[in-house]
């Protein structure tokens, strides 16, 4: 009878065991400071609650890597590796990092005659090719602008030592990011409130806002495919503008205290030619003086 | 407060002094003798830079992974412990496998149907779904548990079984702490009059808890999760069916995007034997079933539990590196069918031996689920219908193998494989980076042994991989030669002829020669290795392509 009791006990302490949560948000602030509703990218008594503004926000606590990818419509071999990017980092770095892709260079040419009549590239691409001079070697990808290009038999070589090292897992900067977007002007806000995390001394910061499309369905060389220019293929997450010079406004400069916080907004604008749909605002600080990148974020430019 | 060792060892000597003083087991044990038993495993590499297979540079040129186990028992008492040493680890190994150390020792002895086991140990509940703790070398695995785990078998066909530790993280320990309770009835044993029942029946249910703390400022995070399976294995006469449910209570981690939707598994088996004729037949749902003692561990890290994988794992070269399959612990339903069969010898269509034919199929799909908006909320993520497959397949494997010994010195077997896999979500990568999308291929392979006199025997593999997706077709050519029992040398050679990046159809010819005595085996290898998946179970690893010399010791006492 003890022996049976016995079990009763222990299956009872098991069993209690579990924690059900309803509410994930249950007590916790919601982050981000409050809206200005009196100007918005300098258009006055601004309406928040108009029926086509949308609200998105995010806050990330662990470490995000930004990968920028160089490729280009005419680079055939940069679909699969593209997918594959993009495929790890929706699978298995699922949160974990962002992803940009800059056309440019010689594979982002145009060849009217050949079909490839989109322009793919933007100022922003161009800087970071002159800078990395990753378009001559596409696809190649830089990590946090903290690398020279790297060919994609690297990638998850790369990937896996960053997983490996614990990078995610030690944030240096908490993002707040939030996004207001106005469909009828097409503008957009974003407002990032940053907690730096660690202590920094004589470090000059910048911050990044960069607009990206995803999906965008033009003319691609892909080989191995038949026909090889392939009409349709899905371009993910091209870069279509910086909001920000390419390397980032100036944020903060000098030391750096952890726990500090910091504010700043910035205003966007989506042109007639993107998909707002499927575009998305990436966020990023990075160093001054060596252009690295510390924390990165993402948010839609609309909500789902 | 007391720390977890000193915890272990007061709970120790509180077991001990109750449960041998009571019994006097330590005078029944000093009538048994001491046996030790014990295994040494070396694997060591000299690397050299090859650019062209992309092996990277080794700082320190020369690696080791050295593990020694030593058992001894006496009577009802067992101790052990395991010495490993990484200086520095292997390749594709985890860099934090780092110095040495004895990460695995223990204690346990029984009485009377008790056992206790004090210090590390390894344990599994049914088919693993909720817990499996074990260690797979290869793979750079080991959750061993650190703790307490205490097992009773009432002697009537029940028996229970109750843990509680923490996992094994490299050379440290992990966050969680994991309690866990099985039991177990034999139905047979158990109920009077069933005993020479021509049915068998064997049920069980556990429950697993794990806890860690809520350390995140941004959610509310459960600290204690809660999973329970029950199981049910039946035979009767040549039949015997398998099955496992289990669900698991909201467990948000890395590996869901902290979402809160409870997992579920579904594992069912079946099978037929009888002479001459084998068939099996299995299926599986899982949903969310990533369970590990720290919620934002990946790879292979403090996994608290195993999901089996319901694809044959290969052991033909191209094969078994080229495109296996993980078990995708997010999400899927896979099924697998196996048919064994022999033609009966001295027929003209089973020849004079006999001919062995094994038809193995498997089928992996993404769930049929669809996403829910709730990222502000709830945090659900999505929802699937339960056992549908989703319209994404993930995998899928036919092959047929046939076995025949010709005559005295010949023997053969011949393969073939027709696989696709969706690299989408196994990912793999070589040379020319990862393909994004569904990779066929076509595999054949045949197997020759010859055997040139006593003790002497060659044996020939011919493979051939043809693809027109990812890197092309392959060729690998096997030839080995064994002089038994104390000598073999092989050579081995893999050619990515079909590559249609020109520069990347490269050979891989490996080397390898060893000798063997009784429980000591020496071998010494070398030439390139290309990087791939090495997996088992379902469970993989990233191999690096990799060119040197590598020495392997292994030895038994």
């Amino acid at each position: 009878m003890k022996k049976y009791f016995f079990i009763l006990v222990v299956s009872f302490i098991g069993l209690s065991s579990c924690d059900k949560i309803d509410d994930p948000y249950e007590g916790i602030e919601k982050p981000i400071t409050a809206i200005d509703t009196t100007t918005f990218c300098g258009f006055a008594e601004y309406d928040s609650e108009l029926n086509d503004t949308t609200y998105n926000d995010t806050t990330s606590n662990i470490r995000k890597v930004l990968l920028e990818e160089y490729t280009g419509h005419l680079c055939g071999f940069c679909p699969p590796e593209s997918k594959r990017l993009v495929a790890k980092t929706e699978n298995e770095l699922k949160g974990k990092a962002i992803v940009m892709s800059i056309h440019a260079a010689n594979f982002a040419a145009l060849v009217n005659s050949k079909g490839y009549t989109t322009d793919f590239t933007t100022p922003a691409g161009n800087d970071l090719h002159e800078r990395y001079k990753g378009g001559n070697s596409a696809p190649s990808l830089i990590m946090n602008r903290s690398n020279t290009p790297a060919s994609a038999s690297q990638w998850n070589g790369m990937l896996d030592s960053l997983e490996i090292s614990g990078f995610y897992t030690d944030p240096v900067v908490k993002f707040k990011v939030r996004n207001i977007y106005n469909e009828t002007i097409k503008t957009g806000r974003v407002d990032l409130d940053i907690e730096f995390l660690k202590a920094f001394s004589g470090t000059n910061f910048v911050v990044g806002v960069y607009i990206t499309e995803d999906h965008i369905l033009d003319k691609q060389k892909y080989y191995g495919e038949n026909p090889e220019d392939v009409d349709n293929y899905d371009h993910r997450h091209a870069i279509r503008t910086a909001a920000t010079p390419t390397f980032g406004a100036s944020f903060v400069n000098g030391d750096i205290t952890a726990n500090q916080k910091e504010s700043s907004s910035f205003c966007y604008e989506i042109t007639d030619e993107w998909n707002a749909d499927n575009c998305s605002i990436v966020v990023f600080i990075g160093n001054s003086d060596n252009k690295q990148i510390y924390q990165a974020e993402e948010v839609q430019v609309k909500s789902e | 407060m007391l720390k977890h060792k000193q915890l272990l060892l007061i709970l120790s000597i509180f077991f001990l002094t109750n449960v041998l003083h009571s019994q006097n087991v330590f005078q029944e044990v000093a009538k048994d003798p001491l046996e030790i038993h014990g295994n040494f495993n070396l694997n060591s590499q000299y690397y050299l830079t090859d650019s062209v297979i992309a092996a990277p540079t080794v700082a320190e040129k020369f690696l080791i992974n050295g593990y020694a186990n030593v058992i001894a028992t006496k009577g009802a008492f067992s101790a052990g412990a395991r010495y490993e040493s990484y200086e520095n680890a292997l390749l594709g190994f985890d860099p934090r496998y780092k110095g040495s150390g004895f990460p695995y020792r223990y204690f346990s002895f029984d009485n009377k149907g008790l056992n206790v086991t004090v210090g590390n140990f390894y344990e599994q509940f049914g088919t693993g779904m909720l817990l499996r703790s074990y260690e797979e070398r290869d793979l750079g695995l080991d959750n061993a548990m650190d703790g307490i785990r205490v097992k009773y078998d009432f002697g009537n066909g029940i028996r229970v079984k109750g843990l509680v530790g923490r996992q094994r993280y490299f050379f440290a320990k992990g966050d969680g702490i994991v309690r866990a309770i099985d039991g177990e009835v034999n139905l047979n044993e158990a109920i009077g009059g069933w005993k020479d029942n021509k049915l068998k029946l064997l049920v069980g249910a556990n429950f697993v808890s794990k806890y860690q703390e809520d350390n995140n400022p941004d959610l509310v995070l459960p600290e204690n999760v809660g999973a329970y399976s029950g199981r049910i294995t039946a035979r009767y006469a040549n039949f015997s069916l398998t099955g496992e449910y289990a669900y698991k209570e909201n467990d948000p981690s890395a590996d869901n995007s902290n979402i809160y939707k409870p997992g579920q598994g579904l594992f069912l088996s079946a099978s037929y034997s009888q002479k001459g004729f084998g068939i099996n037949l299995s299926a599986k749902h899982i949903d969310n079933m990533s369970f590990r003692s720290d919620r934002t561990e990946g790879f292979n890290n403090l996994t608290i539990n195993y999901l089996p994988a319901l694809t044959k794992q290969h052991t033909y070269n191209l094969a078994a590196t080229l495109y296996p399959y993980a078990t995708q612990p997010t999400g899927e339903v896979a099924f697998q069918g196996d048919i064994v069969f022999r033609l009966k010898k001295k027929t003209w269509y089973g020849g004079k031996y006999g001919t062995r034919i094994l038809i193995n199929s498997s089928l992996a799909y993404g769930l049929d689920s669809t996403g829910i908006n709730d990222q502000n909320t709830t945090r659900q993520g999505y929802s699937a219908k339960f056992f549908s497959p989703g319209s994404q397949a993930y995998f899928q494997d036919i092959n047929i193998s046939l076995e025949r010994k010709l005559n005295k010195t010949f023997k053969v077997k011949a393969m073939y494989m027709n696989m696709m896999v969706n690299n989408l979500i196994t990912r793999y990568g070589g040379l020319n980076g990862s393909f994004g999308g569904k990779i066929y291929a076509d595999i054949a392979v045949l197997d020759v042994m010859y055997k040139i006199r006593p003790k002497h025997a060659l044996r020939a593999e011919f493979q051939a991989l043809w693809s027109d997706q990812d890197m092309g077709d392959w060729g690998t050519m096997v030839l080995e030669y064994t002089y038994s029992p104390h000598w073999f040398v092989a050579i081995i050679d893999q050619y990515n002829y079909g590559n249609k990046v020109e520069k990347n159809q490269i050979h891989y010819p490996y080397g390898t020669f060893g000798y063997i005595n009784g429980g000591n085996r020496v071998s010494l290898g070398f030439g390139r290795q290309k990087a791939g998946l090495f997996c088992v179970g379902g469970v993989c690893r990233v191999v690096p392509a990799s060119n040197g010399l590598t020495i392997t010791v292994t030895s038994s006492f």
